[in-house]
């Protein structure tokens, strides 16, 4: 009886005790969920991405104006003055095809003055003649010799006169008028009638057209490397908002160390300024029938880097610590309660980088979660928030 | 004369009742300094752990060991179990190792426990007592090695460097041979009689006797592993990996606020389960004692 | 013939049910230990050369090994045989037909279950410089005492070491007890003898063996205090209570591999004979009763 009665006590105590249990896990299962939940929603949010593979492409961008291969400044060698201008900037023109035409009034008058010193120089010859003759016939000895000797002066006078004339006209016939040397357009035309030439820079500029145009630029080395002279290189010329894609041929390459590259016009793509450490300048020809001087011509240059077991990675994804370079990667660790995720810091070997992304050589692998982004800065061993 | 059995009985329930008092007071204070706020903690406790120096001139000020609370308040429980979360995931690090460990080791070890009470082969004592040697060794003795194993094994840092030398530690063999010691042999003999190889017998047979065996074994691996704190002092290096022991170990210095709770929830389950299989855990520690 | 093919057989069988134990066994115990015992020899851990028993030198020439030997021997010394008399008197007592008796068997063995690390906060508000403990010697008239950085560090262990390992000798001593039979006393009894004869003449005859196992896991459980002084004095306890384990684990995180395994290796020589020692004694005594 009474250990039917101890026994029931018990059967009853062990009841109570199993239902403590139950409730008191139950609470704990309960709240961890809850509070787990909300440490979750304490971590910091970050977004990762995996690594993509592939090829690096690196590409550069530059601009430059046209520029004609041969140019040539036409202007009057003397003091005339324009009479008449027959071209108009951007015409094209034949060689042989005159330009402008000049006039001297004071040139043309020094030739007629000459001329007329000349006439009175052959009337002195026929008198000097007439002298000959007399002197001959009335037998003086003297007197023919010396008139014959006159006669032989006055005639070499006449001779260097006549040349002077010559020259004279010829000259004022050349500069009268400037023709084309070569077929070409019309660049520049400075000349205005009436007005003395030269008075603003070179009357004229003509452009050959058979040789075409080219353009200079300063291209940074990493880039530039694998270009060649006679290698072709595609680039677009900007026209009235158009953009026409033009070949063009590398014509010459000259290294530039250590020169501020004039950047002024050149830019890379991509957060970072490029600084000028070294580069080249590079020459191409162009040939299209559709452009112009100074038409705005830009260059792109994609280069593809790969290298085995290297991985593509958002730039912004890298971080800087000194010298070293490391990425955070969001691991998965699986705990009680489902998996946490915890940031590794994983030191990273870089190879080049194209602003948006960077190749990564060593450190990380193509499962490793990278983090992009954080709400909030990160330190190793954090938990986050996938 | 029984009068006199009486009185001399009842003076010694009192003496035994005192000494019981005492060792309970630590689990008592615990208890009811629980349901004081955070407040109170600190104004009683705050003083703990201060450089003597201070109080060097003036040695009136002392801590306030309060058994009854001012105020009965469930803040601390609300704090360690809405606010810190950190603890409840400390205290499911702790449930899933010692589940693993006590699941691990019962199997691995009811198998070996069966070999060396039941099977005859040669060596089997000189290899017992190997067992049993390593189980009286501190923990410290084998800490290298152990280390250079796990880090071989790649174990460090994570649960499988505590679970898996539970699993196969020697005190488990040892408590389940003690228990299959005392079923007679003739048991074994009669079903080998009727034909059942050694499989079938400890299938059929040894496990549903050992129950209780496996019961109290249970119970004990319980409550040593629930303790345990050298090996995840050594192993496990995140915080968020360690069982709750360690926390426990360093809330007095981080939030005595709340340690008095947060002690509370971490010796309910066994307290809970002691008094649940107290004639279980009684039974283990009487059946590791008797000679075998 | 037969018989020795059956038991081919059975080692046979043998080997299967002990073999997950034994490969979890040798890999996280066994060859630990021997590894241990090597480098113990060994002047580096990686591609070291013997060195004999120099590293042994070393360790015994330095003091805080011999520090904590003789910490750990005297705290085994003193704590083993209080234990024993309080264990075995608590028990003694426990075993009467006491009231509220499942009661206080539970209050006794309670500590056992409870986790170290969840009173660790009543220790330090009971020892601590400012704690209850020196409140209360003060309000008697006492000097107050450091208790966790003085030589009474030691007695504090101690305390806790006595608290929370009682109860798993009194259950030990209680099984102990209920095994004589009672007819023993009886006849005692008509034989006209004395409590205190019965007392010595039966109990303690008959509980020797278990008395030896008593002694046997609680020098073990001193052994092993390092968990309860780890979680109340911390990584740096005070000089007092620097126990071998504390000197081991320190050698751990000092990566003085040779030292530590040199200490270990002395220990597990240290374990081996005490295990020996009292196993012959309890032989010797159990075949002077027969």
């Amino acid at each position: 009886m009474a250990t039917e009665l101890a026994e029931a006590l018990d059967a009853r105590k062990k009841r109570v005790i199993v239902w403590l249990s139950g409730l008191f896990i139950g609470l704990l299962l309960l709240l961890t969920l809850a509070s787990n939940t909300l440490l979750t929603l304490h971590l910091p949010k970050v977004r990762t991405e995996l690594g993509r593979e592939g090829a690096l492409v690196t590409t550069w961008r530059g601009t430059a104006r046209l520029m004609p291969r041969q140019h040539v400044d036409l202007s009057n060698k003397g003091e005339w003055s324009i009479s008449e201008v027959h071209v108009k900037e951007g015409d094209y023109v034949a060689k042989g095809q005159t330009l402008i035409t000049y006039e001297n009034s004071a040139a043309e008058q020094e030739i007629l003055d000459v001329q007329a010193g000349l006439a009175g120089q052959r009337l002195t010859l026929v008198d000097l003649q007439d002298e000959y003759i007399e002197a001959v016939q009335n037998g003086d000895e003297m007197q023919v010799r010396r008139s014959k000797r006159e006669l032989e002066r006055a005639q070499l006078a006449i001779d260097v006169q006549e040349r002077k004339v010559s020259t004279m006209q010829s000259e004022a016939s050349d500069r009268r008028r400037i023709i084309a040397p070569f077929d070409g357009v019309v660049t520049v035309v400075n000349a205005i009638p009436q007005l003395p030439a030269g008075s603003g820079g070179p009357d004229i500029s003509l452009m050959n057209a058979q040789q075409g145009y080219q353009f200079e630029i300063l291209i940074p080395d990493d880039v530039g490397q694998k270009l060649r002279t006679e290698e072709k290189m595609n680039v677009e010329i900007e026209r009235e908002g158009d953009r026409v894609p033009v070949e063009g041929i590398i014509t010459e390459i000259h290294p530039m160390t250590g020169v501020d590259a004039g950047a002024s016009y050149q830019e890379r793509t991509g957060e970072e300024a490029y600084q000028a450490a070294a580069s080249r300048r590079v020459v191409v020809k162009v040939q299209h029938p559709n452009i112009q001087t100074n038409d705005l011509v830009s260059v792109e240059i994609t280069q593809s880097e790969k290298r085995e077991g290297g991985m593509l990675v958002l730039s912004q994804a890298i971080h800087q610590e000194g010298r070293n370079s490391y990425v955070l990667v969001m691991e998965e660790r699986s705990g009680p309660l489902g998996n946490t995720f915890i940031v590794r810091k994983a030191p990273v070997q870089l190879g080049g980088t194209n602003g948006q992304e960077t190749l990564v050589l060593q450190g990380v692998y193509m499962k490793d979660r990278i983090i992009v982004e954080s709400s909030e800065p990160l330190t190793e061993g954090q938990r986050v928030r996938g | 004369m029984k009068k006199k059995g009486f009185i001399r009985n009842l003076s010694v329930t009192l003496l035994m009742a005192c000494i019981g008092i005492m060792i309970l007071s630590p689990i008592v204070i615990t208890f009811t300094n629980s349901f004081m706020t955070e407040h109170e903690i600190q104004g009683n406790y705050g003083l703990v752990g201060k450089m003597p120096v201070v109080t060097q001139g003036e040695p009136d000020v002392f801590v306030n060991l309060k058994l009854i609370p001012d105020w009965l308040s469930f803040e601390q429980y609300g704090s360690v179990l809405l606010e810190t979360p950190t603890y409840l995931f400390m205290l499911w690090n702790s449930v899933a190792m010692v589940v693993a460990i006590i699941a691990g080791q019962t199997v691995v070890s009811a198998l070996a426990a069966y070999a060396f009470a039941k099977l005859r082969f040669k060596g089997r004592e000189k290899w017992f007592r190997v067992y049993l040697m390593t189980m009286l060794m501190p923990f410290q003795v084998t800490l290298v090695p152990n280390y250079i194993i796990a880090d071989k094994l790649r174990l460090m840092n994570t649960a499988g460097a505590i679970i898996l030398p539970g699993i196969f530690a020697a005190f488990g063999v040892f408590m389940l041979r003690q228990f299959m010691l005392s079923i007679p042999y003739a048991l074994v003999e009669a079903a080998q009689m009727d034909g059942a190889g050694h499989y079938r017998i400890f299938y059929r047979i040894m496990l549903p006797l050992m129950k209780p065996g496996i019961a109290a074994l249970i119970v004990l691996l319980f409550v040593d592993y629930w303790n345990m704190v050298e090996q995840p002092l050594i192993f496990l290096e995140d915080s968020f990996k360690q069982p709750l022991s360690l926390y426990l170990s360093r809330i007095h210095k981080d939030a005595q606020g709340i340690g008095f709770a947060a002690s509370l929830i971490y010796m309910t389950p066994m307290v809970l389960l002691f008094l649940y299989a107290e004639s279980y855990f009684i039974e283990g520690i009487q059946m590791s004692g008797i000679k075998g | 013939m037969k018989w020795n093919r059956l038991s081919r057989r059975e080692s046979m069988v043998a080997v299967t049910f002990l073999l997950p134990s034994t490969i979890g066994f040798a890999l996280f115990y066994l060859i630990p230990f021997g590894m241990g015992l090597v480098y113990s020899v060994l002047d580096h851990t990686v591609g070291g050369s013997f060195v004999g028993l120099s590293n042994y030198q070393e360790l015994l020439s330095s003091g805080s090994f011999r520090k904590a030997v003789s910490n750990t021997f005297w705290f085994t010394a003193v704590n083993v045989p209080v234990m024993l008399m309080l264990s075995l008197g608590i028990a003694l007592m426990l075993n009467r037909n006491l009231y509220l008796r499942r009661f206080l068997r539970m209050a006794y063995v309670l500590p056992l279950v409870v986790p170290v690390a969840s009173v660790v906060m009543v220790w330090q508000v009971l020892f601590d410089w400012n704690g209850s403990l020196n409140a209360w010697m003060h309000a008697a008239g006492l000097e107050q005492v450091d208790w966790m950085k003085s030589a009474w560090a030691r007695v504090v262990v101690s305390v806790f070491y006595l608290w929370k390992h009682i109860g798993y000798n009194i259950i030990l001593f209680l099984a102990g007890l209920q095994s004589i039979p009672r007819d023993y006393y009886e006849t005692a009894d008509l034989e006209g003898a004395g409590k205190w004869y019965q007392c010595y003449g039966i109990t303690l005859v008959y509980l020797t063996p278990m008395m030896v196992f008593v002694v046997l896991m609680s020098i073990m459980n001193t052994f092993k205090i390092f968990r309860e002084t780890y979680l109340i004095a911390g990584d740096y306890p005070h000089d007092s209570i620097y126990t071998l384990q504390h000197y081991m684990n320190n050698m751990f995180l000092a990566m003085d591999v040779q030292k530590l395994s040199a200490a270990a290796t002395l220990m597990v020589i240290g374990i081996y004979i005490i295990v020996a020692m009292l196993l012959r004694l309890e032989k010797r005594y159990t075949h002077f009763m027969e």
